[in-house]
């Protein structure tokens, strides 16, 4: 039990770290020379740091590496509201690319 | 059109070759269970020594391949000519990448509770989305399937090292079909054919043993036995990714490109080589 939770902290940290210096790389490329490298490596560490944040939020909350069943079909409804912000994000996404 | 007929033949015999191959997977596991699974035992058998060579190959060749695409902005032409691309960027790429990372991550655990094995498996559609991403919106559907990837363990409970073989492997497998297909219409047999080929053969198992050699070489950080590793995970994450994607995926595909064509998002429209 011990050791599960010494790996589990070891990796949240590793997942951190990376998250960071995707987003910092990402950032020198975009406000450096090579503007269209940065961008996906921002958008790569905005997410992976919002991630880990929700890591920290659902452990806290207790709902974090639960069976749906077990809590309300909590992380099923976030789910939804996901692919729901995300088909938004495409319909805007149509409306620019047609101008 | 002659060139398209002599590809029916093989287009049909590629195409139920891997949807057998990944029904069969799928129906042995569920009647013989994970202990007893015959997939299992001949990926076991074939031993670590021979899964650590090829996996590591495949590993070696999906990390160049990743950073050569999303650090350095290069790709390569057939056959094999490295070439620069210009890939704008702009808000449009970005909210593809975003709405292909929010409705793959959001989609693989939407189904969580649909549960086939207890504690092992649930149902999961939207795995056939990977390689229709790829196909569709090429780099920045692959960079949302990798991050859609990573919500998903969130969202599952399985946050960690493993995660980071998570998420080129499944960029891996929104990749394979974008850049080996020639035709992504899924109009022609040639286009079907590369589909069965490259989408679900190649992109699943390239997908599978990429993540399984991760897991194996982190050992000490993830933890898990090597055992479950050759001996179930990784002839589990292939079928799981095929048998979807075999039987449901092409359809999609079929309908959704000449939506995002006239939408104006298919990404040979917006990409530029610079040769």
């Amino acid at each position: 039990m011990q050791k599960t939770k010494v790996i589990m902290v070891g990796s949240i940290a590793i997942l951190w770290a990376l998250g960071v210096v995707f987003f910092l790389i990402g950032l020198l490329l975009k406000y450096g020379m090579r503007q269209a490298l940065g961008m996906p490596l921002v958008f790569i560490g905005i997410i992976w740091i919002i991630v880990l944040l929700g890591y920290h939020l659902l452990t806290k909350l207790g709902l974090y590496g639960k069976q749906p069943a077990e809590i309300g079909y909590v992380t099923n409804i976030i789910s939804a509201v996901i692919i729901i912000i995300g088909l938004v994000i495409g319909w805007i996404a149509v409306k620019k690319a047609r101008g | 059109m002659e060139e398209s007929k002599t590809m029916y033949i093989p287009t049909i015999i590629i195409a139920g070759i891997v949807i057998i191959l990944a029904v069969h997977g799928a129906v042995t596991f569920a009647r013989q269970g994970p202990e007893n699974w015959v997939w299992a035992k001949v990926f076991f058998k074939l031993g670590r020594p021979f899964w650590l060579v090829v996996g590591g190959i495949l590993w070696i060749l999906g990390t160049a391949f990743f950073i050569m695409e999303v650090f350095l902005g290069y790709t390569f032409k057939f056959p094999f000519k490295l070439v620069k691309q210009r890939i704008k960027w702009d808000s449009v790429d970005v909210a593809v990448a975003a709405l292909s990372a929010a409705v793959y991550g959001g989609g693989l655990t939407v189904t969580g509770g649909l549960t086939i094995i207890p504690g092992f498996t649930w149902i999961r559609p939207a795995n056939m989305l990977s390689p229709i991403f790829g196909m569709l919106f090429g780099i920045p559907g692959c960079v949302g399937t990798a991050v859609g990837n990573f919500i998903a363990d969130l969202l599952a409970g399985y946050l960690g090292v493993g995660s980071i073989g998570g998420f080129v492997g499944n960029f891996i497998l929104a990749y394979v079909p974008y850049k080996f297909m020639k035709d992504h219409s899924m109009r022609t047999a040639r286009s079907v054919f590369d589909y069965y080929f490259w989408g679900v053969l190649v992109g699943s198992v390239w997908c599978s043993l990429y993540i399984s050699w991760w897991l194996d070489i982190a050992k000490p950080l993830v933890g898990l036995p090597i055992e479950f590793i050759w001996g179930f995970f990784a002839p589990f994450v292939v079928v799981n990714n095929a048998v979807v994607t075999a039987i449901v995926g092409e359809i999609l595909a079929f309908i959704l490109y000449p939506i995002v064509k006239q939408w104006g998002l298919y990404w040979a429209d917006r990409i530029e080589f610079l040769e």
